[in-house]
């Protein structure tokens, strides 16, 4: 839009408008000529139409009458044979005249008024015989033909004006119609046309509305904004006249000056500059005016409310020529302060300038970069180090590096100003003619904005000649407390108050305390359980009487005996401390043993005697005189080869042995021998002869322990007698044992024989009389034969079992591993082949091995099972369970049925010899089978039980040893 | 004296030696059978001493042997049976009331050819007695002379 220009860009706007104004004026035009064209051709046609509507009615007319005229003529009535052809009738003469003339009034067609002329000439010529003759019946053969013949013209004549007006009356309504029709379409179309054109133009209308409301706002905005701005300003915003008198000025120009806006406009006038300012803004003023566009720089003083001055700062342009301004417009800041800041600013540094200038007077100044290069240094440094400043800027300081310092030192002092905090201390520094040189120096790091040190600052003051000093000093010092150091006693140097002046390193290891903490301190301070001690009464004397002092003292809070050699002077006291616990603990350990050794040889049950190598006897104890009867008063001095306790053929080997002990040949001698008391009574005594030594070995005393074991000796004899009787005894109960063992061997041998043989001879016989006299038995005797043969089945395998269970006794078990799965497995096999009619349903787990003898052990499998499937053959569906339990040692088998069972009750009898819970008549059996098992498991040490009840089974468990792989 | 004699019977038991026999005949094994009361008649039998000198029939099929006889028992008589070059091939066969276990160590160090426990019932022993005489008389086989 800025391209075009304004003129052009408003007449755009008006002829658009104007276009949009006229629009419906031209359409309405436009359609009203369309409208009145219509209506007059409407007009026109209807008009026609009704014309020619009357010339066919009075066509019609025309034949009716005629017809009607025809009709009355009597001529033509009489004969209408005649006038079959002819429709034509007459009637009025004087109504078809007016038809005729109607009729030619109205005629409006070329070829309808042709018609209606020849009809008025025809009709005019044959009205006087249609209307006047009387026509007879008989003349009607006479009429002639002319009339017959106009008639006929006449009408054809009417019938093609009827014709013929009918077609034009067809054709004008037709379009009339047409007319009328294009008339309606025209109209819907106007007004589809009138509804679309409202909408347009009120769209615009309303689109043209908003734009400018849009515009309003927005300039109104913008405006508001502006002026916020201005006023809101600290800088003070003024538009000028050319005068310079203030069209506008913001608020600020009042508020900066102290004055509250609401006191009415307060504009700055000349009074208000400062007077040496006034003449310089009139300069200005004057350029501002004479240099339009320009902008010109103004500062000058204004004064405040208060009567002081404020520096204002700005600009003013002349825009006076500007068509929209036409002021000038000046933009003023306070900078009061800033001046004020300013000229602070230039004060300080003057003052550090001159400081820096004292600083450099006075002391050696370096200043280096974080990373320690020398940025600056001042003559001081320049004179002590030796070096230029050309020499010296660029380099760091290792150029003056003495080498002195630990790292460690010079680590911590960077490690300080790197964080920023200054360091103090001496330095060590080489100059470069190799002069060392001390400085005492402060470093302080400068920072910026993040708190990182930038630069450092170092200065420094030569301390060269005190270090020399100090350094005399503090080597003599040192010399001497080295020697101090060196000494194994303690000691200390106290004041006239007996602070502590000096502590040596003893005294240091002897309190646990650092010497160097001591130092000033009170010694009764820092040990208050001394006060009121032998020591502190000794250290007061010393010093008062200066008189020297040694004593011995103890310190309870450090176990501390000490021995103090105090040296009085006149400035205090000098203590030499010797640390004397060891001794004193010594002394004490010492006598405790020596105490505890008394205790013993007094106390213990065993006479105690002790003889130097001599053989003079030293020590008798109290058990010793009460063992043999002399008093320690009577023994000891005497020589021991000459005591009396001693049996004279013992005496001998005695000395051997004690020669012995002396010689180191033996440690010590145990032994027992008899003894004589003073009453002379001979006693049994047992010896711990030991020697004594001392550290390099030499022998100090034989030590000897006695005991007095007669009354045990005694009773040792009694027990060997009675022991001895006893053995002969058992040997004596075994022979008759084995003596039984045999007969009962033979005994069971030759029942094996005896016994059998007369069985089998009776069953034998029996079943030979049987088979014999068969023919000559009775029922009654082939029962009593059949008794008899059973019986000694029975009575066989009685004495069977009876057999095997004695012979377990006498036999001795083959321990070994069993595999017991196999063994059982093969144990059910064969009791299958025996049982064939075994119905029981068996399980059996895969059992473990364990240690026995297998050729008994498959005994005790064989009865269990063929226990389990007798009792347990008479119930429904029959069942045997084989299975174990273990632990880590042992293995437990079980056999369980649910069989018959047993009562509890009978328990006892379960395992007995001939012991049955049954009748013979309910299960077959010996009574032996259980007390076998019992006697063979017994046998191996191991364990048999059972549980059962009366109806539902019975279970046998034994225990063996497990066989572990 | 027997024409030919099949199996030698050593029974002190005049019941036992008739049961044994009863139970041959059935089987017509009876009449090939001698019976020696004795160890002592069982060894002039078999050695052709005393009564038997000239013994033809020395050398029987196979010798019921019974143990426990007065004199000579018939251990004795199997281990001179059996260490005896002319004898060892005869098979015997010791028949005895019980199974003793020593009885049995000792047979079988011997070289005893069977061991048979007599069975107390007679049905048994019938049928213990008859398989034994068709086994050693009919299936098995010596050396022939």
């Amino acid at each position: 839009m800025d391209q075009i220009p304004k003129k052009q860009f408003l007449n755009f706007i008006f002829l658009k408008t104007l276009l949009v104004y006229s629009l419906p004026i031209w359409f309405l035009l436009g359609v009203f000529l369309l409208f009145n064209g219509i209506y007059t051709e409407l007009l026109n046609y209807s008009d026609l139409t009704n014309r020619t509507d009357k010339v066919y009615s009075s066509f019609r007319n025309l034949g009716v009458e005629m017809n009607k005229a025809a009709t009355g003529n009597s001529e033509l009535i009489e004969d209408r044979g005649k006038l079959k052809d002819l429709t034509l009738f007459f009637a009025d003469s004087q109504y078809l005249i007016k038809q005729l003339e109607l009729l030619n009034g109205t005629a409006n067609d070329t070829l309808n008024l042709r018609i209606a002329r020849q009809l008025d000439n025809e009709i005019h010529a044959e009205l006087p015989w249609i209307l006047g003759t009387k026509v007879l019946d008989s003349s009607v053969q006479s009429i002639t033909d002319p009339h017959i013949t106009a008639l006929q013209n006449i009408d054809s004549l009417i019938n093609a004006g009827i014709k013929r007006s009918s077609f034009i009356l067809n054709y004008r309504r037709k379009e009339f119609e047409k007319s009328l029709w294009n008339l309606q379409l025209w109209i819907i179309v106007f007004f589809a046309l009138s509804i679309i054109l409202l909408v347009y133009t009120s769209y615009h209308l309303y689109k043209e509305r908003v734009k400018t409301k849009l515009k309003e706002y927005e300039l109104g905005k913008s405006e508001k904004r502006f002026r916020t701005l201005v006023e809101k300003s600290t800088d003070i915003i003024a538009m000028l006249d050319s005068k310079m008198s203030p069209v506008y000025h913001s608020p600020s120009a009042e508020r900066f000056r102290g004055y509250n806006p609401d006191e009415g406009k307060k504009a700055i006038e000349m009074d208000d500059v400062h007077p040496e300012d006034k003449q310089r803004l009139t300069d200005v003023i004057n350029l501002v005016i004479a240099k339009p566009g320009k902008v010109v720089y103004a500062l000058f003083r204004v004064r405040h409310k208060l009567g002081h001055y404020l520096w204002l700062e700005g600009t003013f342009v002349n825009l006076l020529q500007d068509p929209d301004l036409g002021t000038i417009v000046a933009n003023m800041r306070d900078i009061t302060e800033r001046r004020k800041a300013e000229d602070d600013l230039k004060r300080s540094m003057k003052e550090i300038s001159d400081y820096k200038y004292a600083l450099d007077e006075s002391a050696i100044v370096a200043i280096t970069d974080q990373k320690g290069v020398i940025e600056h240094v001042n003559d001081n440094f320049c004179a002590i180090s030796g070096y230029t400043k050309e020499e010296l800027i660029g380099q760091d300081h290792r150029i003056i590096n003495s080498a002195f310092h630990p790292k460690e030192f010079i680590r911590g002092l960077w490690k300080t100003i790197a964080n920023g905090q200054i360091w103090k201390g001496e330095l060590k520094n080489k100059a470069k003619n190799g002069r060392y040189y001390w400085v005492d120096t402060t470093i302080i790091p400068f920072l910026n904005s993040d708190g990182k040190p930038y630069q450092y600052v170092a200065i420094r003051s030569d301390i060269t000649q005190r270090k020399q000093a100090e350094e005399e000093l503090h080597q003599k010092t040192r010399q001497i407390e080295d020697i101090l150091d060196r000494i194994d006693e303690g000691f200390i140097a106290l004041d006239k108050e007996f602070r502590y002046t000096y502590a040596n390193k003893r005294i240091g290891e002897m309190t646990g305390r650092e010497p160097a903490s001591l130092i000033g301190k009170n010694v009764w301070d820092e040990f208050p359980e001394a006060v009121g001690s032998a020591t502190q009464k000794a250290f007061e004397h010393a010093f008062n009487e200066q008189c020297y002092l040694c004593d011995v003292d103890h310190y309870p809070p450090l176990d501390l005996w000490q021995e103090n050699h105090i040296y009085p002077s006149e400035d205090g006291i000098a203590v030499f401390i010797r640390d004397i616990s060891q001794q004193k603990r010594h002394e004490q350990a010492i006598s405790t043993a020596y105490q505890r050794l008394a205790f013993h040889f007094t106390n213990t049950p065993m006479g105690v005697m002790e003889w130097d190598p001599e053989g003079k006897v030293v020590q008798w104890s109290q058990q010793a005189e009460i063992i043999f009867g002399w008093k320690a008063s009577e023994i000891i001095g005497r020589n021991f080869s000459e005591l009396e306790i001693i049996l004279p053929e013992q005496a001998a080997s005695d000395q051997q042995l004690n020669r012995k002990l002396l010689n180191g040949e033996l440690e010590r001698v145990i032994g027992s021998t008899k003894n004589i008391t003073k009453t002379g009574n001979i006693i049994f005594t047992e010896w711990y002869n030991s020697v004594l030594k001392d550290d390099e070995g030499k022998v100090i005393s034989i030590v000897s322990f006695i005991n007095d074991i007669t009354v045990r000796k005694e009773a040792e004899h009694l027990i060997i007698s009675l022991n001895q009787e006893l053995e002969n005894k058992v040997l004596a109960r075994t022979e008759q044992l084995e003596q039984a063992n045999k007969d009962l061997e033979a005994f069971s041998y030759s029942v094996s024989h005896d016994l059998r043989a007369p069985l089998r001879a009776v069953n034998g016989f029996s079943t030979m009389l049987h088979e014999l006299y068969r023919d000559k038995l009775d029922e009654r005797a082939e029962r009593l034969i059949s008794t008899i043969v059973s019986s000694t089945i029975n009575m066989g395998m009685l004495i069977d079992d009876l057999l095997k269970f004695s012979r377990l006794g006498r036999k001795e078990l083959t321990i070994q591993p069993v595999n017991m799965d196999a063994l059982v497995r093969d144990c059910l096999q064969e009791i299958r082949i025996s049982y064939p009619s075994l119905n029981a349903e068996i399980g059996i787990e895969t059992l473990p091995d364990c240690l026995g003898d297998q050729l008994v052990l498959r005994q005790v499998w064989m009865n269990l099972i063929e226990n389990a499937v007798k009792y347990s053959s008479t119930v429904d569906s029959p069942r045997i369970e084989i299975n174990f339990k273990e632990t880590e040692r042992t293995v437990t088998y079980l056999v369980k049925d649910n069989g018959v069972g047993f009562d509890m009750q009978y328990y006892d009898k379960l395992f007995g010899v001939f012991q049955r819970l049954h009748r013979q008549s309910e299960f077959e059996g010996t009574g032996i089978g259980l007390a076998l098992i019992k006697r063979i498991i017994d046998k191996h040490n191991g364990k048999v039980w059972a549980e059962g009840e009366v109806g539902k089974g019975a279970t046998f468990y034994f225990t063996l040893s497990k066989y572990n792989k | 004296m027997v024409k030919e004699v099949e199996i030698l019977l050593v029974e002190d038991s005049e019941i036992d030696a008739e049961l044994t026999i009863w139970s041959l005949n059935k089987i017509n094994l009876g009449n090939k059978l001698f019976h020696v009361k004795d160890g002592s008649e069982a060894l002039d039998f078999i050695f052709k001493r005393g009564d038997f000198e000239g013994n033809k029939s020395a050398n029987p099929k196979v010798i019921l042997l019974d143990i426990k006889m007065p004199k000579v028992d018939g251990l004795e008589v199997l281990r001179q049976i059996k260490e005896n070059e002319l004898t060892r091939t005869i098979p015997v066969v010791i028949m005895t009331s019980s199974r003793e276990e020593q009885d049995l160590i000792k047979s079988y160090s011997y070289g005893v050819n069977s061991f048979v426990v007599k069975p107390v019932e007679f049905g048994n022993f019938a049928k213990a007695v008859s398989e034994l005489g068709l086994y050693w008389l009919i299936t098995n086989h010596v050396p022939g002379k």
